[in-house]
This record gives structure tokens, sequence and C-alpha cells, in this order.
């Protein structure tokens, strides 16, 4: 039996693994910003699952859900960083402020979230980190540009960490989703407040207000993106 | 006359580059957090060189320096995002404020001067965009996971502009050059305060004290500044200029390396 921690499981990937590994009969740390959406998990499985609050931006807080974590099932196997979203916007039109709030979700809480877990792992000499990242690494769109550069930072620093941590006994894996059903065009993402018209086209921004059938598919959070357009 | 706005132009491929442009005879404005490294260049081109203090973390400097340039020479057409430095340090060493000021100064810099220099660009519908990345974008080693982490999220972003400024006549390239006879091992790099004991025998040759190579790379950058120079002027410029033998062949491999693991 091994034990997992795995971030903002309340909805998506995140959720659909904790379900998978908590049915397979292992332990997890389901760990959201908002818990209320883990009670059922809890509920289903008492013994194994644990609950704990965790905003990935917030230090103190992950010292105290990694402390928590390891204390009730003496340790952790495989931390898996699911906290994330997609951001939308054309590179001239990012705004410190979320951009900021981006880098710090997807790349500065995953890695304080990894250095939080670490000396756990190298006492015991075990233990899988799995940074959920995106083929948005890799593969850039027009207005993917702070996703990809997030996500390709955190690409960039697993490649290191994996040699760093390998002769301690430990894993690194960088996943990369494609396009999933989950809530990512809807409610995980960010779109910026600036718009420049110059950038309409490229991003195939329309004033239009039609729904493409890649909207249709994400369910109502997706209706607010009225473009269309395939995220990462 | 192209006019170039190098960041980072007091030393190595910087200071490289801004001399080869000027015997280019074009006008280059020469940012330096210490603009007393770049007198002797000005001194040689007084009507060429403008000598720029900026700190490419202050947003009120950015600003202030690309204005200038464009006061002085009525348009900035290409940017050389070329100011940065290197951090060594396992991932696990690392202090927060390092860190930060590492990106505030190899990434969100860089953006910062991509956004002041745009609007211009988009308006004459032409500028070229050049990002001094690393290969060690590509290729992770032990000690360098920030340092890797800043370029790739900067060859990210780079990628998404490039795809985006296009179609208004912007180029953006990214250049990665292997090891260069430059300062970059030598003051140009930082390192973690925190240092742990596992790690000595991955992260901990990297470190400074352990690191030999500085003073022996094999690229030259006088021949880099030339490449760069030849390339922003083609018509055909590649979107990522891998500069140095050493760079080609690391990054083939490492790319080789991705293709085998799908």
């Amino acid at each position: 039996m091994t034990t997992w921690l795995i971030t903002e499981a309340s909805s998506g990937l995140g959720r659909a693994l904790a379900e998978h590994v908590l049915a397979a009969g292992h332990q997890v740390v389901a760990t959201a910003r908002n818990t209320s959406a883990l009670d059922d998990l809890q509920a289903a499985y008492p013994q194994t699952a644990m609950v704990a609050p965790l905003d990935v931006t917030d230090p103190p807080c992950i010292g105290a859900a990694v402390t928590a974590a390891e204390e009730h099932f003496s340790g952790i196997d495989v931390l898996v960083n699911n906290a994330g979203y997609g951001y939308t916007v054309a590179d001239e039109e990012g705004e410190d402020e979320a951009v900021a709030r981006l880098f710090a979700t997807s790349f500065f809480g995953p890695v304080a979230v990894i250095k939080a877990t670490l000396p756990g792992m190298r006492r015991r000499g075990a233990g899988l980190i799995v940074n959920i990242s995106s083929v948005g690494a890799r593969i850039t769109i027009p207005g993917g540009g702070y996703y990809s550069a997030a996500k390709a930072a955190l690409e960039g620093l697993s490649g290191s960490l994996r040699k760093e941590v390998e002769p301690l006994g430990l894993r690194v894996m960088v996943v990369e989703p494609g396009s999933f059903r989950t809530d990512f065009r809807g409610r995980s993402a960010d779109r910026s407040r600036v718009r420049i018209g110059a950038y309409d086209q490229a991003l195939g921004r329309t004033d239009a207000p039609v729904l493409r059938p890649a909207a249709r598919r994400t369910g109502q959070g997706g209706g607010r993106d009225r473009a269309g357009r395939r995220e990462q | 006359m192209t006019t170039w706005f190098i960041t980072g132009a007091s030393s190595g491929l910087g200071a490289a580059l801004a001399r080869a442009v000027l015997d280019h005879g074009d006008n280059a404005a020469l940012t330096a957090r210490n603009t007393g490294h770049v007198q002797g260049l000005v001194g040689k081109y007084p009507d060429s060189a403008l000598p720029l203090r900026l700190d490419v973390t202050d947003h009120g400097q950015v600003v202030d320096a690309v204005s200038a340039a464009t006061e002085r020479f009525g348009a900035v057409d290409v940017l050389v995002n070329n100011a940065g430095h290197g951090f060594r340090a396992a991932v696990e060493e690392a202090a927060v404020d390092e860190v930060d000021e590492l990106f505030a100064t190899n990434f969100f810099g860089p953006v910062d001067l991509i956004k002041q220099v745009l609007p211009q660009m988009r308006a004459r519908r032409s500028g070229t965009i050049v990002n001094v990345s690393s290969i060690g974008a590509p290729r992770s080693n032990p000690a360098s996971g920030y340092y890797t982490a800043t370029k790739a999220a900067l060859e990210g972003m780079s990628d998404a502009l490039n795809r985006e400024v296009a179609p208004l006549g912007i180029r953006v390239m990214v250049l990665e050059p292997g090891a260069f006879r430059t300062d970059f091992a030598g003051r140009s790099l930082t390192q973690s305060h925190t240092v742990i004991d596992d790690y000595a025998g991955t992260a901990g040759k990297r470190r400074k004290e352990n690191d030999r190579v500085h003073g022996t790379q094999p690229g030259d950058p006088d021949r880099a500044a030339q490449a760069i120079i030849t390339t922003v002027e083609g018509e055909q410029a590649p979107f990522r200029l891998l500069l140095g033998t050493d760079a080609i062949r690391i990054v083939r491999d490492e790319l080789q390396g991705r293709i085998d693991e799908i």
C-alpha cells in the first residue's frame, strides 16, 4: 500500500486520480483550497482517505498539510502536483498580477510542495514526484504564452530535480496531458481584462456570441469562451 | 539604419554583440546596471552608441530606457534581451528570495521590455525581438533547475509571442548558446546559501567552487555576435538559433532522447 498526496483533488484529473488510487486500495491525502468537494471521498474511504486544506500559493499552509499527511500515514510515497489552471492572453496583454498568480499556482506552488516533501522522501530513500504539466509546455499557441512559460518552467526544473534525487532513490515524472474532459476550459481558465485588438485574429477572438462545439464540451463554464479556442 | 537595444551590454555576449553592431555601423542603446562598463564603446561611437542605466527588474527604469532610446534614435528596431545570470542550487537548496530574484532578472524583466517595445513595433509593422536563452532550456543539469526553468519559461513565452506578432510584421528569435568564453561561470553566476549534504554528488559538483569550466569554454563571443547580426539581417531567420558546436550536439541529443521516450 502506498500513500499519495494529490493537490487540487477536488475536480478534473486530480479527482479522477484520487478515486482510482483509493479504489485500488492505496491511501490518499486529497488536498484542495475548498475541501467540501472532497467530503464524499472521505466518507467513502474513512480509513484510507485524508482530506487536507491546501492553497499551494500559501507557504505555511503547505508545511502544515505535508506534516499532517506524514503524521497520519507515516510518510508520502507519491506526490502529485496537479493544481494549476489556464490563462489565455496575448503576451503584450498580460497583467502583472494575473501572471504572478499564474506562476504562483503553476510553478512556485508546486516547487514549494516539492521542497516540503523532499526531506521525508530523502529520509526514507524512496518516493515519486509527479508533476502535471501539459502538451502546452512543448506546443505553444497564440494566447498561451504565459501558461506555456509556467509549464515549461516546471518541466525544466523537473529535469534537474530528477538528476539530483535519483541517486537518493527518488523518482521524478512529468505528465503531459492533451485535451481531457475536465473543467480546464471552464472554471479553471483565466483571461486578461486587457484586450488589444491587433491580437484578435491571432487569438481567434470574435465578439459574435457564438457557442462553438469546443465550448459545449466543457459544460456551463466553457460557455464563456466564445472564441472556441483549443487550449492545452 | 537599424537601432539595437541590448540589455546586459557591459560584459560577455552582450558586450561582444554591442561592439559588433556598432562596428557594423548600426545604432545601439547599450544598457547595463552600471553604465561605466560601456563607456569605452560610447567613447569610440559617440553618435551611434547610447549608454543607459537599466536594471531590468525595475519597471520604471525599463520604461525610461526604452523611451530614451526611442527618442534618441527614432525607434527600437531590434530588442536583444541578453541580461541574465546563472544560479546553482539543488531544487531543495534554493531560498524563495534567491529564486524570485532569478525569475525577475531572467524572465519577468525580459517580458517587461518586450511589452514596452511592442506598441512601437506594431505601429511600424516591423521589428525583431531576440531573447537570449541557453542550451540549459532544453537540457536540464543538476543544480540548474531554477536557471533552466527561467530559460524554458522565456522560450515558451517567446514561442507564443512569435505566433502572435508574426502576422503584425514582427519577428521573434530565441538564441540557445552553448558554453562561451564569457563571465557566465564567473561574476554572472550565483548560487544558493543553503547546502544540503545529500546533493554533494550531483548539484554540489556544479557549485562555483567546484566548477572548472570558467575561461576554457569552446565558444567565441565575437563569432556568436557576427552570427546574430547575420541572422537578424537575413530574410529567413530561424525561431531558435543554436550557437556553438557544443550546443548543436547537446540539443540534438536531448531532442532525440525526447522523441525516443515517446
